[in-house]
Formats: structure tokens, sequence, C-alpha cells
């Protein structure tokens, strides 16, 4: 299958500015290595069946599909999996979120109780020593 | 522990202003032995402050955590304090501490955990009919999960052993977390048991189970009792 030679710049440039966002922001600090790998990991798949449609009909041949349900396939799975991966990854935070809360609690009482002491114990020794 | 006491009375509390001084005095009263935290899970109103004017020990989340967090914040204390036992007591004024020596006395015989149960003789405790439908689903599946019998497995009104309260400061359940936590136990090879007591009617507040959030609560408790027995053994 022949593409349009405007169709490959199009594509080329989506993935690159793709890579582009994702350096940026990793380099900003906004975005996590491990996820910046997923991203370029879609980039990069974008690119090869952009350049080289004839995998994605391997695919259609394979499963007997039509090619635009392959190619729909294809980006509902990596979806799927992405979204997975975010509700592991939150509900990781979540109960790390929750721990940090108890041991904020809990510090926070026994901070009290130390405050406590320390006023009595300042009181019993109204005169300096030595 | 700086009291030299060995319970710690934990009670997870939201929002109960109306009745948590009168709890917290009850429990003083019946139970001299025992230390009083309330875990005040991010309540808005003067719950911890009429808690503390009492004198229990008042540990305040600083958002709402969930009753589960809540319970495990206590177990966590209760450990960390050098308590040798916890007893769980809802912060309604629902569950009468002159009962609590029952629970804590089967403690005493080596049970791990001991649920007080509306259930196991006829205590005068009616609830809706969909309720007592829940109840018993749970209830059964504890049965054929791990082979034994809780007529009441909802009830919050419980006392542990330092081998369960260790279990649950690695893990407990964070939302309705009591049948969970009996299957949790068995998974570890702790024990459990019932003791029939008698419940007052709620004083105040409402149960943390609406009408709207029954069917959410029992396919969740369900999908999590039937996970259980597969998950990885906290205690070795």
């Amino acid at each position: 299958m022949k593409i349009a030679f405007h169709l490959r710049i199009l594509i080329g440039a989506i993935c690159l500015s793709t890579v582009g966002i994702i350096f940026v922001l990793i380099r900003q600090n906004r975005l996590k290595e491990k996820y910046g790998v997923l991203w370029l990991f879609a980039a990069f798949s974008i690119f090869v069946f952009g350049l080289w449609p004839d995998l994605l009909t391997v695919v259609s041949k394979l499963f007997r599909l039509h090619h635009l349900t392959t190619l729909f396939m294809v980006a509902f799975l990596f979806l799927f999996g992405l979204v997975l991966k975010f509700t592991v990854a939150i509900s990781q935070l979540y109960d790390r979120n929750l721990a940090l809360a108890q041991e904020v609690a809990m510090l926070k009482e026994s901070l009290k109780g130390l405050a406590v002491k320390m006023e009595t114990g300042l009181d019993q020794k109204e005169e300096p020593v030595g | 522990m700086e009291t030299g006491k060995d319970t710690l009375v934990i009670v997870p509390a939201l929002n109960e202003e109306e009745t948590i001084a009168q709890v917290v005095r009850n429990l003083n009263a019946h139970l001299p032995d025992a230390d009083v935290l309330v875990v005040d899970d991010g309540s808005t109103d003067k719950t911890g402050d009429l808690a503390r004017a009492e004198g229990a020990k008042v540990v305040t989340l600083p958002f709402n955590c969930g009753i589960g967090t809540a319970m495990q914040t206590g177990f966590k204390y209760a450990l960390d304090h050098g308590y040798r036992a916890a007893l769980q007591v809802d912060a309604d004024g629902q569950h009468p501490p002159r009962e609590a020596g029952k629970l804590l006395g089967r403690l005493g015989e080596g049970w791990h955990l001991v649920v007080g149960s509306r259930f196991v003789e006829d205590t005068g405790y009616r609830g809706s009919a969909l309720r007592r439908f829940g109840i018993g689903l749970f209830s059964w599946m504890i049965y054929a999960l791990t082979g034994k019998r809780v007529y009441d497995p909802t009830s919050g009104f419980r006392a542990m052993s330092s081998e369960a309260l260790e279990l649950f400061y690695m893990r407990y359940p964070h939302d309705y977390p009591e049948v969970e936590a009996l299957i949790l136990l068995d998974r570890n090879g702790l024990t459990f048991t019932e003791v029939p007591v008698s419940m007052e009617p709620r004083k105040g507040g409402r149960s943390s189970i609406s009408v709207l959030s029954g069917a959410y609560y029992m396919i969740k408790v369900s999908l999590a009792v039937l996970v259980t027995p597969f998950k990885k053994k906290e205690l070795k």
C-alpha cells in the first residue's frame, strides 16, 4: 500500500512532536521517565505503522479484519493497557497517602504529649540548676 | 505504654459530637484497666475536643480516611505504645462497655479476635430485611471459605490480641473492613470466635451504610472476601 507523501510528512511531524513534548516534560520534571518510555513507545509505533502500513495489513489478514478495525484495535489495546497501569499506580499512591495520614496523625499526637511533658517539666524546675 | 495498662479501647469517630463524650465516660467507668483512644477520622465538629476533655487520647487524621484506615491507625498506635490487646467500640453508643468483659475474657482463652454478636442468641436485635440478608450472605461466605461460623460478621464490637494487631498493622481493609478482616485472619493462620452481646439502639448519627451505597457495599465486600484467600500471606 502506497502512502501519499504529504501524509508521511504529517505522521513524521506527529511522532517528532510527541518525542519533543515527552523530552520537555521529563526535562522539567513534570513526567516520570517510566511513563515517558510508554509514550515514546507509542510514538515509535505510530511511526512504524505510518511508514509501513503493510504491517497493519498483515495483522488485518491474520485476524480477517478491516484495516480501520485493526487500527482501532491496536490503539484500543494500547489505551487499555495505559489506563490499567494508571489505576495500579493510583492504588499504590492511595495506600501511601493513607499511610502518611496515619503517620502524621500519630506524630502530631505524640508531639502534643511531648509539649505537655516539657511544660510540666519546666514548671517543676523553676530555679535553674547550678 | 506510658500508663502501664494492657488494653487499648479504640473508638473510630466521624462527627459524633452528640455521643462521643458519653461513650468515653462510660468506657472509662466500666474499663478502668484500659486506655481509651479516639481516632478522629477528619471530623468537622467538636468530636476530638469533647473526647479529649473526657480524658481520652485522641489521634486526629488530617482528612477523612475511612473506617478501615481509622481503625488501622488505632492498631498502629496500640502496638507502637506497647499495648497487648485492643477493643474496638463504635462512637455512637450502641456497644455497651459492660459487655466488653465477655469479649476480652475470650481473648484470654487464646482466640486472636472475638466478635460481639447480636445474633448468636436472641438479643433483641432487629434490622431491615435487606440488612439481615446481607449479613446472612457474608456469614455464609465466611463459613464457605474458612469453615467457621460467625453469625454477625459485620459487627464492629470486637476484641483483638497482639497477634491480630500485628497482622492488621501491616494490612487492614480500607472501607467496610469487618468481614474482610476475618478472612484475612484465617488466611494468616489466626483464629476468631463470637460471643453474644446485647447492644443498645444507636444514640446518634447514622449507619455508615445508606440504602444507596448498600449495593456497592455488598459487591465490594463480596469481591474482597473472595479474593482474600488468594492474597499473599502477611505473617510468616
